[in-house]
């Protein structure tokens, strides 16, 4: 078959199927914006939540420290475990602005490389968040039963438990961050939850991301034929 | 009043363009289903999109960029749910009744076996754009679109030309 057949049969394919699809369903004009669910407003949504998360957070542990200013001045390591937590906070809210800034950037109009190049860009950046997210945030779990702690009994809670306690939740921190990894391994093909953890450890997702931030970049090459 | 004449603007261009839409979806996606979602995406980009269309510009360039954006987002947000669907749908099927399917199957094993900016590429080739039309969707010169071309019609003249697996 030669080449300008298969051009004059999709032309000819693509004529009658636009005459059916058309006729299936008439090209809907209501853009009244009844369907919100698009894509930049999926992105948007992971986060939208999350920037909310940390904002609470931020502004429950800097409640806290300010609160409680002169007696954490006296005794600063009691003041760690809040200050731990109002630093992550405040990472989570850099990330997820960072993030929410490059969505409402990216335009459509935009030529296809670079507006690809930029959906690709927040992928991995997404990812990465993820990542370090479930990273940092299930070893230091223990930072929330301390801070629940000092924030029912004052800042001194801290002094009233055993480092061997805190180093112990910090043993099982670590440990249950390694069962999921286990789990997701062994049940990633079977569960959607243990896969997407499985992705994110493995590096799937982030090989997904850079996968298509490469695709663009050598589409967009001047190379010569070889 | 301004809204309601931008709005018939927009639906009058829409309607005497609609094929696009069409090409496009019919290009990422498979599934019926899939492709009324995607149609209705596509719809809204370009509607909102619609306030910063210069008319000078030619109007089915601009288009092409919103509608292949929007469903290469969208096929790589739904990649995992969905990978490849080989067969085509009922209505697709009756209405390319009267040609070969081999030689139908021959374009989309071409096209799903290439990538998503390649799909474009190719998807423009076949609309018979020019290529500095091509150069300004894709945003690649027309030289390196020229270049791409041609590696993609040796792919296409190898593909075509191969013994389809229910050939004997």
């Amino acid at each position: 078959m030669e080449l300008e057949q298969l051009i004059t049969n999709w032309k000819t394919t693509n004529e009658r199927l636009d005459t059916v699809q058309a006729g299936q369903r008439t090209l809907e004009t209501e853009v009244n914006g009844k369907r919100m669910r698009t894509i930049s407003n999926r992105l948007k949504v992971g986060p939208s939540i999350e920037l909310v998360i940390a904002s609470a957070i931020v502004i429950s542990a800097g409640g806290f420290l300010a609160d409680h200013f002169s007696e954490l001045v006296a005794s600063p390591v009691e003041a760690l475990p809040f200050a731990c937590l109002h630093g992550l906070g405040i990472l989570l809210i850099w990330l997820n602005i960072r993030q929410l800034i490059t969505i409402s950037k990216v335009d459509y109009t935009k030529p296809i490389v670079e507006a690809q190049g930029e959906i690709g860009a927040l992928r991995k950046l997404r990812v990465k968040a993820s990542q370090a997210l479930m990273l940092c945030g299930i070893p230091l779990w223990i930072l929330l039963p301390i801070t629940m702690g000092q924030a029912v009994f004052g800042p001194r809670f801290l002094g009233s438990l055993s480092g061997n306690w805190i180093l112990a939740n910090l043993i099982f921190g670590v440990g249950v961050s390694g069962l999921i990894i286990v789990l997701a391994r062994r049940f990633g093909s079977e569960s959607k939850f243990f896969g997407m953890i499985n992705d994110l450890f493995a590096g799937t997702e982030i090989q997904r991301a850079e996968k298509l931030v490469s695709e663009i970049r050598l589409f967009e090459s001047q190379d010569v034929l070889s | 009043m301004a809204q309601v004449s931008e709005q018939q603007r927009f639906e009058m261009l829409i309607l005497s363009h609609q094929g696009i839409v069409y090409r496009v979806v019919r290009t990422y996606c498979r599934l019926e289903e899939d492709q009324q979602d995607l149609i209705q995406e596509i719809k809204l980009q370009l509607w909102r999109a619609f306030p910063k269309y210069d008319s000078s510009k030619v109007f089915s360039t601009w288009m092409y960029r919103i509608a292949l954006n929007t469903a290469i987002s969208w096929t790589r947000k739904s990649s995992r749910r969905v990978q490849h669907v080989a067969t085509l749908d009922e209505a697709e099927h009756e209405a390319t009744q009267p040609i070969q399917s081999d030689e139908l199957q021959v374009l989309y094993t071409l096209i799903d076996s290439l990538d998503a900016i390649n799909r474009a590429l190719l998807l423009l080739y076949l609309e018979e754009l020019s290529l500095n039309e091509i150069g300004e969707v894709l945003g690649i010169s027309p030289g390196n679109a020229a270049v791409k071309l041609t590696r993609l019609k040796q792919q296409l003249r190898q593909l075509a030309n191969e013994p389809q697996p229910n050939e004997k």
